[in-house]
């Protein structure tokens, strides 16, 4: 059964999956104990990591996880290195489900009002309800076999709406229009040489993110002497935009005129070139006049037009805030016939997937909130959507639920919804859960439970719940005696539909073990109507006053299911790097105009209301648009520790025990209350921006970041880009910790060893170690200055010497590897006042940096993931008075937390400032501390703690190969932060094994360099540079 | 000196060890209450982490250390005048070294609680003292912690010798002095110590030795706590100019303490004041007058070498200390330091004892703020901009610290009513012998 510890085995654990699934469906026990499994299935070994293939359903991507558990309870989510969508990634807010599944919002049971019931009661109230009149289910966006389920229960008397704030649906509507066909499509983004993007934010929430950067990557980054380009038009940069090669800043609403200037520059040569409608619809939109109003200058959009001519190999894609202009279904029309007028359609945009991706219509949501009103719904039952927190105040959503009689929650969590229904039947956890997702064709994602549910709580799955009430009501489709037997039933239709050969229960095992049933689709074709080019689809020329845009980011989107977990609230916003906030992100120049001042609150008025939000100036926003991030303005309960800001320092400030409560905290405010709640006439799609009046004040808004360089000038570095609006400086002060070469000076190089790396189950031969000292190149200096100094010999490793690459030409910023290491390194929450005195405890974190781009003098954004570098010279390891630190012999900079008596000398030795002290011993507030990993010590407080390559990890995948009687394969142990990299930026083995991709990498690359090299440390963490496709950048 | 006679010296300085009166006892209330907070923020400190002072992620010693650094430079100037100043024959030294030494004393007591208060798992300070244990722990002795646990003890105990060796004839003194339970309690402190010729000759030959063993540590012990920043990489601290600048900077600390410990001394006791003459306290002046000459040309050439280095860390760090948020640090520690005990070139001034007396209080304002720049800036500013910090007090460190002169203090009242505070046989030894001064005068 060992072979059932190793990950990339797990699909070897199906015996494991179903017999743990028996376990979980006996149903809750309240008895919490140790080893939650008291009798425990045959193949259990405590202290032995199990995996469970299963699917995320924080959004509606469908991204296949991987759930980790040890003794029987989920630990961490990672992403399922089989599932053809992410690939082995997971976004911020995927990993994060592990703190929705252990939240403290969690609701512990069925309950009317707050006073308990019993499950069965419950179930039959609201079938005898539902019997009564009409039903509106409002759920979460599921594809796959629940859609059936749900539609027999609620039978004709009922209906149902999937929720979600940003559906796809002036993406659906534009290709309604375009091409007659209301599909969302595939874009083949690794397809591509060149990708321009309006406002499509597809790096943080647009569509299923882990599948676009996957395809990001094979397009973009630097291979075989070749990289794509991707050019974002937006107003608002986003971290989408920071990361362009070229990112044109267009006046608020007006990506579609930059869109059809290109489709009408590239006409005369295209295959379209004799559509005379086309031609005259086009003609509108001269580079002339699309310049005018768009403030893009006639020469930056010919270069534009000419680099987006590939024959067929360019794709452009809207969405994000260009999309949600009240114009989103015109602008998809527009990026339509950009695609089309390039020969892109059947290329890189396919047809044919019937991606099932986002809600209904937000006006099917209208209509809803209409009828509510009216008295239409007997029963309004609502499941794990948000829509009185999510909605404008403008939508009346709260005042028309107030008008149903039956208001039903059945959401996991107690929330701004659930707080306003009858009664709450809180149904468990995904990760507790059957269930089956179909993102588009080809695509059958299996959700199975990794757990028992969680002790304590008294919850049903959904699925279960259905079927019980579906029982009462007499409904034919809920004769499944479990939800599980209705997945299997359904999985046992769909083998004879995809007519997979052999016995059902092999079928049905793969498909558990591999997380689904995975397929290709067939693209069809699709030809552009001319309702694309009728008159009344040209968007509007007159650019908005100033505007507010709420904008989704990697870490919180409209939805607000993220707002309340700390992971996304502590990890800094990769652009501003903010924590535990809302903010207003404002032009330099407009912060001048309007007076405001970074750091400073400003009074946001718009028609739903004022709010006062701090100002953030950058230059990744259009002039004359402020934004603001969705998501936030939620409650979470977090212990209060004591606060001493702004209090007297000559007398004591002293908690006590009791005082460490865990209370709801509000982080932020919602951007909802800013909007109205106004749609786009053609799709629907909620209209995230909305004319704005910004008043500054000299309140200072006490925004925390975790950077140094807000708040500290560096007199030397000191220039106009960094003091507008007393921005601060946030550049690299020439201290190189992102370098950058360009693609010309890489020509040449092209035999750089190909990145492709990450060596997910892959097994690589393994050369057997070498006696050479790991130093290579540098053994010979280094024995000249050892002698010279007649200091100690160099430390030289038996047979492992742990390394790693990270790839800045790849990074992203998006944070997902900080995640990854909060959750596998039990690294604690601090919050807000904490972060602002400098005590966050980020093991691994994305340094923003900005530079000045040389033509517009303007600031381009960097990122680097910084961790311990495990340096082979450190200067941490000497001063320890205890030997608390010390390098082992595989050359990590081992810390052993028992031996630290907390000097802190190490801390402050570190060239980097990668280490982290425990300041104090912090709250996991329960059942949080359920999360944490029993492979990683949590740390007490007087104890330091930094990133040691996840050496727990390194332990287990020796220990493994060591009971196997072979060497340990590269690629066997991932690092969690490299396992969860979209991109691939993150490469980590033994430097000694010279097959080792990480050695590869290492000796073939000429872009590697390690940050400091002049403190001579000798760090194990080789940065490549970033890669820019000419000088325009820094 | 013509009204001073053994019998005079005797009496004024035994007239300070009579028992307290209100003044004393009330002093002691404050003072008591003081070591209170300091006790009670440090018990504090102990149950809920570390998180009640300013220290944070980039600027891991803050105030802590800054104390430890300023109470072991204290410390030096007791040493220096006690064993250096022996040597030498120095003539002012006799009057003030007893106090001065007992500063000493006591300066290293305080600063050695500090690496103990300023570690995160105080519980477990003992595993920085190497000591054979089942589990088989060592320490490592290339830390330069480690140097400092051998450096500080070896002085706090070659300084303690040194001021009972010292005591020893004046305990006898005492005792002869007085009755009952007291006198057999100065008896034994007086090592039955009679006054033979075979005793002063053993005693003489003994004082000088250890004399001779201290003066090195005068020089040795703040070298290693330099180290503790020099041997680091931190622009700020990573500088070669460390020993001596510290060595400088804790006796200019050190006779900054004895004249602001001294002043009022004699102002309470009118009978020192024909002891510790004006004489005395000028030569401590014209030290602190030389040795903030030091100090003042220690800070312009780490200046100088920021900039001929060309090192941009080192040059940035330099840009930050007098420019950057913590300024205010830098300009009252260059004020304090460099500026204030310029007046004291004047001899009106080094002799006007408000004057020296308000100086010398600046001089240990500034020497406090040396060390917190130092400690400080050094650490927020360093190599990574992502990581730059700040630093703010926070009510445990400001209370620690109150406690720390409150600890201090209780120790020297104590000393003034238990022990002379002044050298008794010394002093005589520097008079002219009773029965011939009417000849030579």
């Amino acid at each position: 059964m060992t072979k059932g510890i190793n990950r990339r085995d797990f699909f070897k654990v199906a015996a494991v999956s179903g017999a743990a699934a028996a376990v979980a469906g006996c149903g809750s026990d309240p008895v919490e104990t140790i080893i939650p499994m008291l009798v425990p299935p045959s193949e259990y070994q405590p202290g032995v990591v199990f995996n469970f293939a299963s699917t995320c359903t924080e959004c509606s991507g469908g991204c296949g996880l991987v759930i980790k558990t040890r003794e029987g309870r989920a630990i961490k989510a990672e992403g399922n290195p089989l599932h053809p969508l992410n690939r082995g990634s997971i976004c911020p807010q995927g990993q994060s489900s592990m703190q929705a599944m252990y939240s403290p919002s969690r609701s512990k049971g069925p309950n009317q009002q707050g006073a308990p019931v019993k499950w069965d009661e419950g179930i039959a109230a609201l079938a005898t309800a539902m019997k009564g009149g009409k039903t509106l289910y409002i759920g979460k966006p599921r594809s796959g076999s629940f859609k059936k389920l749900l539609a027999g229960v609620l039978g004709t008397d009922g209906s149902s709406l999937q929720f979600e704030m940003s559906p796809y649906a002036s993406i659906a509507k534009g290709n309604e229009i375009a091409f007659g066909t209301a599909e969302v499509p595939q874009y083949a983004i690794g397809e591509a040489k060149v990708l321009v993007s309006f406002g499509a934010d597809f790096m943080e929430s647009w569509m299923n993110s882990q599948a676009n950067l996957r395809d990001y990557t094979k397009m973009h980054a630097f291979s075989h002497g070749q990289k794509g380009k991707f050019i974002h038009v937006s107003t608002h940069q986003s971290m989408t935009g920071s990361n362009a090669d070229q990112w044109l800043s267009v006046k608020p609403g007006q990506e579609a005129q930059v869109a059809l200037g290109m489709a009408a520059a590239l006409l005369p040569g295209s295959a379209m070139a004799g559509n005379e409608g086309l031609k005259s619809y086009l003609s509108g939109f001269s580079l002339e006049k699309v310049s005018e109003r768009t403030g893009v200058s006639v020469k930056v959009l010919e270069e534009l037009a000419k680099d987006f001519a590939q024959g067929g190999a360019s794709l452009a894609i809207a969405g994000g805030n260009a999309q949600s202009t009240g114009e989103g279904a015109k602008l998809q029309v527009a990026v339509n016939l950009l695609n089309v007028v390039a020969g892109n359609l059947g290329k890189t945009v396919l047809f044919g997937a019937e991606t099932q991706m986002g809600g209904d219509s937000l006006s099917k949501m209208a209509d809803a909130i209409k009828q509510m009103a009216a008295g239409a719904y007997q029963v309004v039952v609502i499941e794990n959507v948000n829509p009185a927190y999510a909605l404008p105040k403008g939508a009346g959503f709260a005042e028309a639920l107030a008008k149903v009689p039956m208001v039903v929650s059945l959401s996991t969590e107690e929330d701004e919804t659930s707080a306003l229904a009858h009664m709450h039947l809180p149904t468990s956890h995904t990760v507790e859960s059957w269930g089956d997702l179909n993102p588009r064709k080809g695509i059958h994602s299996l959700i199975q439970p990794a757990m028992a549910k969680l002790p304590g709580y008294e919850t049903l799955e959904l699925g279960d719940l259905l079927l019980a009430l579906g029982k009462q009501l007499g409904a034919a489709e809920a004769s499944a005696a479990t939800y599980q037997d209705y997945i299997k039933a359904a999985w046992m239709g769909y083998q004879k539909d995809w007519a997979v050969a052999g016995p059902f229960e092999a079928f049905w095992k793969k498909s558990l073990q591999q997380g689904g049933h995975f397929g290709e689709f067939a693209p069809k074709s699709v030809s552009l109507q001319s309702s694309a080019y009728a008159a009344e689809m040209a968007p509007k020329a007159e650019a908005a006053g100033l505007t507010l845009l709420a904008v989704n980011s990697s870490m919180h989107d409209a939805n607000g299911a993220g707002g309340n977990r700390s992971w996304l609230l502590e990890i800094p916003h990769p652009v501003t790097q903010l924590v535990w906030d809302s903010w207003l992100e404002v032009h330099p120049d407009t912060a001048v105009e309007l007076g405001l001042k970074h750091g400073n609150f400003a009074e946001v008025k718009t028609a739903a209301g004022t709010q006062k939000l701090g100002v953030f100036v950058n230059y990744g926003i259009a002039r004359g648009v402020v934004a603001v991030p969705t998501g936030l303005g939620r409650n979470i309960p977090f212990p209060t520790y004591i606060s001493t800001r702004g209090k007297s320092l000559l007398m004591p400030h002293v908690e006590m025990a009791a005082d460490v409560t865990i209370k709801p905290l509000q982080v932020g405010l919602s951007a909802a209350q800013l909007l109205d709640f106004k749609l786009d006439p053609l799709s629907g799609d909620l209209v995230f921006t909305t004319a704005v009046e910004v008043k500054a004040t000299d309140e200072d808004a006490y925004m925390v970041t975790p950077e140094g360089t807000a708040k500290h000038h560096d007199i030397a570095a000191l220039s106009l880009e960094y003091t507008k609006a007393n921005m601060g400086d946030r550049s690299l002060k020439g201290r190189g910790f992102v370098k950058m070469t360009s693609v010309e000076a890489m020509q040449g190089h092209s035999e750089e060893h190909d990145l492709e790396h990450h060596l997910r189950h892959r097994h690589y031969e393994t050369t057997l170690p070498d006696n050479t000292s790991f130093y290579q190149e540098r053994a010979a200096d280094v024995a000249y200055h050892v002698e010279w100094s007649k200091r100690d010999k160099p430390v030289y490793y038996e047979s492992h010497k742990w390394e790693m690459a990270v790839d800045l030409d790849r990074c992203i910023g998006c944070s997902a590897c900080v995640v990854a290491c909060y959750a596998e390194n039990n690294v604690s929450v601090v919050g807000k006042e904490r972060m602002s005195k400098g005590r966050e405890m980020a093991w691994i974190h994305i340094a923003r940096y900005q530079e000045p781009n040389h033509e517009t003098g303007e600031l381009e954004t960097y990122f680097t993931p910084q961790m311990c570098g495990q340096c082979a010279n450190a200067g941490c390891e000497p001063v320890c008075p205890v030997y608390a630190t010390y390098h082992n012999d595989e050359g990590i900079n081992a810390m052993i937390y028992n031996r630290c008596v907390g000097t802190r000398y190490c801390a402050n030795n570190c060239a980097y400032k990668q280490r982290r002290f425990n300041w104090r011993t912090y709250e996991f507030p329960a059942p949080l501390h359920m999360q944490l990993n029993p492979a990683v010590t949590v740390r007490e407080k007087g104890v330091m703690e930094k990133c040691n390559f996840c050496f727990s990890r390194v332990r287990a995948g020796k220990d493994l190969a060591k009971d196997q009687g072979r060497e340990v394969f590269d690629g066997e142990i991932l690092t969690a932060c490299q396992e969860t990299c979209p991109t691939d930026a993150i490469s980590f083995g033994n430097i000694k094994d010279s097959k080792a991709k990480v050695t590869q990498i290492k000796t073939t690359t000429n872009r590697g360099y390690t940050q400091l090299d002049e403190v001579n440390y000798l760090p194990a963490v080789t940065y490549l540079k970033k890669i820019n496709h000419d000088n325009k950048k820094a | 000196m013509s009204n001073v006679t053994y019998a005079s010296i005797n009496d004024d300085i035994l007239h300070s060890m009579r028992p307290p009166g209100k003044t004393w006892f009330a002093s002691m209330a404050i003072i008591l209450t003081m070591l209170g907070m300091g006790i009670f923020a440090f018990g504090y400190q102990i149950r809920h982490g570390m998180e009640g002072s300013g220290i944070n992620n980039p600027i891991g010693w803050g105030v802590y250390i800054t104390n430890f650094v300023f109470w072991v430079g204290i410390g030096h100037a007791g040493t220096l005048i006690s064993a250096v100043l022996f040597l030498v024959r120095a003539p002012f030294r006799t009057s003030i070294y007893r106090a001065s030494e007992a500063m000493t004393v006591f300066a290293v007591m305080t600063a050695a609680l500090f690496p103990l208060i300023h570690i995160g798992r105080v519980w477990n300070f003992y595993w920085l003292i190497p000591y054979p244990n089942q589990r088989l722990l060592w320490v490592n002795f290339k830390s330069p912690l480690l140097w400092d646990v051998f450096a500080v003890n070896t002085y706090m105990s070659v300084s303690i010798l040194f001021f009972l060796v010292g005591l020893v004839p004046d305990f006898a003194v005492v005792r002869d002095e007085s009755k009952g339970l007291k006198r057999l309690f100065y008896g034994i402190a007086a090592l039955g110590f009679r006054g033979t010729n075979h005793e002063w000759k053993h005693y003489m030959r003994a004082y000088l030795l250890f004399a001779a063993i201290a003066t090195p540590l005068v020089f040795s012990v703040h070298s290693i706590v330099s180290w503790d920043f020099a041997m680091s990489s931190i622009p700020g601290w990573h500088t070669t100019i460390f020993p001596p600048y510290f060595v400088a900077g804790a006796i200019f600390s050190g006779c900054a303490m004895v004249l602001t410990l001294l002043l009022p001394l004699r102002a309470i006791f009118p009978g020192f004041k024909d002891i510790i003459k004006m004489k005395d306290m000028e030569a401590m002046a014209k030290m602190i007058m030389f040795t903030g000459v030091i100090v003042t040309y220690a800070y312009s050439i780490e200046f100088f070498i920021a900039y001929y280095s060309g090192a941009k860390y080192e040059k940035a760090l330099f840009w930050f200390r007098p420019f950057g948020e913590l300024k205010f640090f830098f300009f009252l520690m260059v004020f304090c330091n460099c500026v204030s005990p310029l007046p004291l070139w004047i001899k009106k001034i080094r002799t006007n004892v408000p004057a020296l007396f308000l100086i010398s209080i600046l001089v240990n304002i500034g020497m406090w703020m040396e060390r917190f720049n130092i400690v400080v800036t050094s650490l927020a500013h360093d190599f990574d901009p992502y990581a730059w910090g700040s630093y703010t007090f926070e009510w445990v460190e400001i209370w620690i610290t109150i406690g720390s002169f409150g600890w201090f203090s209780m120790w020297f009242f104590i000393f003034v009513k238990i022990m002379p505070s002044l050298a008794v046989a010394e002093l005589k030894e520097a008079l002219v012998p009773p029965m011939r001064s009417a000849h030579h005068e």
